[in-house]
């Protein structure tokens, strides 16, 4: 049957009953437990013929011994174990509880392990076997073909209990695992893959021996032969059975452990490991997406890194450009101005000093000017002190197109606010420069966490943020902020630039 | 297999976990190169005819009590099987197994290596099939229909005796392609690590373990059924009792058995499907997504440490991210601080120097004369200002005077005393300035350390890398940590592509060693 039906039928089971769900798995073990327990005394009475009154009492005694042994010792023990999965369950839902939950669900085999060796083996087989060899009159052989057939029943019980466990609890351990998150385990508690079909796989061979020797003796009641095809089976199942199983497990949970192997040494810094895929099976297909995985983050990692070295490099080529433009302008213009000053005043200026003076004012002036514009397109005062609203209307003003403009007048971290404002800066440079736009409007406005910046025009578009432009240090540095930036600007439709920064609220 | 191919593949030797079987089949898998794929054939056969052996010879000694006879009945099938398994079993593996063999002979283009994967994941079946065909058929139902008409046995007896064989030969078999399948591992190692990527249709699950459970289960309650079986008949159970066997083995194998391998695939196959899902998410850029961990086994384990796994790839990709953020950040300030020093510093002056001036147009000769010398005075210290600046926005003119020189140049401003040692001079602008930055940055952070009286700065390069040596005698090494421009210095190094740590000396105070590749980060990735 499908998983997933499966799975739904469960989930619906819990959201009805919640915890009382469980009950009905411990009372279907005891149930199927039981019925175990009489076709073994069916079968023990049939190849022991003695009193009618013991066989009946045997019969009918077996089971009930199991019904009384679960019922009274089991179901205290039972709720004492999954008391934290039932709080869970009942809507209990913090953190401790959903942990302590987890951890029940997952030791669950061991418990139902421990429980039917001690419940089967303690309170069931022994008192059974010892009225047995009482009441029957039993010889050693016979004792040990007795305990051995029941011995074998408990573990077949407990087995399938697990399974059937397995499936049942599935709900509740997926729910668990998305509450509780990464997880761990308690590696003294395992119940490996290789454990579990180990003792099951040869458990299955062995029955069907049994099954198949009962089949043959049930008639005449002949234990001798009985005896002797159950001696056949066992050693069947323990050789070639077992041998079986051991190659079979061995091929089956290999690949788990490469992928451990290549975790562990992706974990310790190795990012270019690879799990070899050596299988057709589920384990294969793991390997291949768990590979994949691997190839996506590394490269996630190095777009990060290649991104905050853009970053520095960009930073440093700004460094270049301020000193080239002190250079160039202001101090070759002050430089100049000195050396004229120097010459004038040994050789007075001809028509009078004040024509001389207005120069030289004229002159510092424009060099002022030129310190001034490279002043405010680094970060200007404004955005430090009164934040974005007025800084941004500052610039728009210096803007030789119209520029319409709505921003709200709340502060941001500095980091964002200076970002808001060189996106904006940076636009507006590039509309008046290329775009040849007659108007552009800016908008600034906070949705819920996130900062959505919209700067737009109606020029010529064709703008992009390809290497080395203002554009692409603009967008690697929305993208450092974990924000995007969105440039759209088909020929001859103007240019829309949406930057969406997120987490502004601190 | 070529020397270089082997050493390549040698390297990864280490990467599959190994047991005291797989060391010994990767020895013979290196030394036999191609014939590894024979050997496996060699040992299914040597080991199928001493197996069959052993069987017939405990049957007829202890089952039938015919021990006169067990040693001669043994010989037949044992030399069928190793005469058989050379000359027909190894030319058809050959033939079959042909890409893979071609493949470890080194002939390693795209094609080739597409096609050995092929084979080499399908070659535990393709011979598994032909062995049944061939061998099985072929030679384990004549011998059963020479008993029935040599020992004049009865049908049911026939058909345990059917049973026997078939399961005892689908053992055989078995135990073969599992065998294969470890057999296989290294061979298939080496292909899936030069195959890369994977097709659409070379990820289907050609082999689900639903099916290996199912075929498994199966059989071992079978060969038990059919062993009883046999053991019966031959202590002489009757006709009606063995119909009654045969019909109970089929019912319950079928039954029980499949119950059992359907709760033990689910038990199995639905974690690692969750695993698959889960990663399959995670490549897909949902980061954050872990796998649930549902199970106390191999899988749960694997959940578990994938989801550890995730967690550190989580960490180191936070701290790049925030490293990038400081980096916008520090960049930002400084834009601030030279903003601040042109608006304070040259931009104010030089209005006030415009102010006197204006104060003059209208004066007499004398008095704009005296001024005039002043405004020199003004403009030459605007002038100072603003090649200090320079020199800090760009802080090496390497053409002129270098990192030596520039170094020595900040030692004299700095309060430490400082001896520097520049032992390259063939540094590219990009190096140096960044060797710059770092040195400088450590050295205000190191200075702000009121413990710390000097410091010893060596830069040396070779053709690989450019190493930064810090000495200081300063206590206070837990306050570096926080410091932001050492912060700004480590990301910038961290940025490049280089590494740096910073560690105690014996002789008291301690040492920023950083190390840059000559071959920057940015440029390696587009």
């Amino acid at each position: 049957m499908n998983v997933a039906a499966i799975d739904q039928r469960l989930t619906d089971l819990y959201e009805r009953h919640g915890s009382r769900a469980l009950d009905r798995l411990f009372w279907a073990t005891t149930i199927f437990s039981a019925a175990a327990a009489l076709v073994v005394a069916l079968v023990t009475v049939r190849y022991l013929r003695g009193s009618t009154v013991a066989s009946v009492g045997t019969v009918l005694g077996l089971p009930a011994l199991v019904l009384l042994a679960s019922g009274l010792v089991g179901y205290r023990v039972w709720k004492d174990a999954t008391a934290p999965i039932r709080d869970w369950l009942d809507g209990t839902r913090d953190p401790r509880t959903a942990r302590l939950a987890q951890d029940r669900t997952l030791r669950h085999a061991n418990f139902v392990w421990s429980l039917g060796l001690v419940v089967g083996l303690v309170a069931v087989v022994g008192p059974y076997v010892l009225y047995m060899w009482q009441v029957f009159a039993l010889d050693g052989a016979e004792v040990a073909v007795v305990g051995a057939i029941c011995l074998a029943a408990a573990v077949w019980v407990s087995v399938l209990s697990i399974l059937v466990a397995d499936v049942y609890y599935r709900p509740v351990r997926t729910a668990l695992a998305a509450e509780v998150g990464g997880g761990s385990l308690d590696s003294a508690h395992q119940v490996s893959i290789r454990a579990r079909i180990l003792v099951s796989m040869p458990l299955i061979s062995l029955l069907t021996g049994a099954v198949v020797a009962m089949a043959r003796t049930f008639a005449d009641g002949n234990i001798d032969e009985l005896a002797r095809l159950l001696w056949m089976s066992g050693v069947t199942s323990l050789t070639m059975g077992l041998l079986l199983t051991i190659a079979f497990t061995r091929a089956l949970v290999r690949p788990l452990a490469d992928i451990v192997a290549v975790v562990e040494r992706v974990e310790a810094g190795d990012h270019s490991a690879r799990v070899d895929v050596t299988t057709d099976d589920e384990f294969g297909l793991l390997a291949i997406t768990f590979n994949e995985m691997l190839a996506e983050r590394e490269q996630a990692d190095r777009r990060l890194r290649a991104l905050r070295a853009r970053i520095i490099d960009a930073a440093d080529d700004e460094r270049r450009r301020i000193d080239r433009n002190i250079h160039d302008g202001a101090q070759q213009r002050l430089v100049a101005l000195v050396l004229r000053l120097r010459m004038l005043r040994e050789v007075a200026p001809e028509g009078g000093w004040d024509k001389t003076v207005a120069g030289v004012i004229e002159e510092i002036r424009a060099a002022r000017g030129e310190l001034q514009d490279l002043a405010s397109g680094l970060l200007p005062a404004a955005l430090r002190t009164g934040g974005l609203k007025p800084a941004l209307e500052d610039l728009v003003t210096r803007c030789p197109v119209p520029v319409e403009i709505a921003v709200a007048s709340e502060r941001f971290s500095e980091t964002v606010e200076s970002t808001v404002w060189f996106m904006v800066a940076e636009s507006l440079a590039n509309m008046s420069k290329h775009a040849r736009a007659r108007a552009a409007s800016v908008a600034v406005q906070r949705q819920g966490r996130e900062l959505a910046v919209l700067v737009s025009d109606d020029g010529e578009g064709g703008a992009n943020a390809s290497g080395g432009s203002g554009l692409a240090g603009l967008a690697d540095r929305i993208q450092a902020l974990g924000g995007s930036l969105d440039i759209q600007s088909p020929p001859g439709r103007g240019t829309r630039l949406l930057a969406l920064l997120p987490d502004v609220v601190e | 297999m070529t020397a270089e191919v082997d050493q390549r593949d040698g390297q990864r030797d280490g990467s599959l976990g190994t047991d005291f079987l797989d060391g010994l089949m990767l020895a013979r898998y290196r030394r036999l190169g191609p014939r590894y794929i024979d050997w496996y054939l060699r040992v299914a056969y040597v080991f199928s005819a001493a197996t069959v052996a052993l069987a017939i010879v405990l049957f007829m000694g202890f089952v039938v009590d015919r021990p006169d006879v067990a040693w001669a009945a043994a010989t037949l099938p044992v030399v069928w099987n190793l005469v058989y398994g050379e000359a027909v079993m190894v030319p058809v593996l050959r033939r079959t197994a042909r890409p893979l063999r071609d493949w470890l002979a080194g002939q390693r283009d795209e094609d080739s290596t597409r096609a050995a994967w092929q084979v080499a994941r399908r070659l535990t079946f393709l011979l598994g099939r032909q062995a049944f065909f061939l061998a099985f058929l072929g030679v384990s139902m004549p011998s059963v229909v020479y008993l029935r008409l040599a020992y004049d046995i009865t049908l049911p007896e026939m058909g345990f005796a059917v049973l026997g064989v078939i399961s005892f030969g689908t053992w055989l078999l078995f135990i073969g392609v599992l065998v294969g399948e470890s057999w296989l591992r290294w061979p298939r190692r080496d292909v899936t690590a030069h195959l890369g990527s994977f097709a659409d249709d070379e990820r289907e699950v050609r082999a689900p373990i639903a099916r290996k459970l199912l075929v498994m289960f199966h059989l071992v309650s079978l060969l038990t059924g059919a062993f009883v079986g046999v053991s019966a008949s031959a202590g002489g159970a009757d006709t009606a009792d063995l119909v009654v066997m045969i019909l109970l083995t089929g019912v319950f194998t079928f039954t029980t058995g499949g119950l059992l391998a359907w709760l033990m695939t689910r038990s199995v196959v639905a974690p690692v499907t969750d695993l698959v899902e889960a990663t399959r998410r995670v490549r897909e850029g949902e980061v954050g997504t872990r796998a649930p961990v549902t199970s106390n086994d191999e899988i749960g384990r694997l959940a578990v440490a994938i989801n550890r796994m995730l967690d550190t790839l989580g960490e180191v990709d936070a701290a790049v991210r925030e490293s990038s953020v400081r980096v916008v950040r520090s960049a930002d300030s400084e834009r601030q601080r030279i903003e601040r020093a042109i608006r304070d510093g040259a931009s104010h002056e030089l209005l006030q120097v415009e102010e006197r001036l204006s104060a003059l147009l209208g004066a007499s000769d004398d008095v704009v004369v005296e001024e005039i010398d002043a405004t020199i005075d003004d403009l030459m210290a605007t002038l100072d200002g603003l090649r200090t600046l320079a020199r800090e926005l760009n802080p090496i003119a390497l053409e002129t005077d270098g990192l030596q020189v520039a170094l020595d140049r900040f030692a004299e401003r700095s309060r430490l005393d400082i001896d520097v040692r520049v032992s390259t001079n063939a540094l590219d602008e990009r190096h140096a300035v960044s060797a710059w930055i770092v040195t400088t940055e450590v050295l205000a952070a190191i200075a702000r350390d009121v413990s710390a009286s000097s410091c010893r700065v060596e830069i040396e390069a070779d053709g690989n890398e450019l190493r930064i040596s810090v000495r200081g005698d300063g206590k206070a090494m837990g306050a570096l940590a926080a410091d932001t421009g050492f912060l700004a210095a480590c990301d910038r190094v961290e940025a490049l592509g280089g590494s740096f740590v910073m560690r105690p000396r014996t002789e008291g105070g301690r040492e920023f060693l950083a190390t840059l590749p000559q071959r920057m980060l940015a440029e390696a990735v587009p």
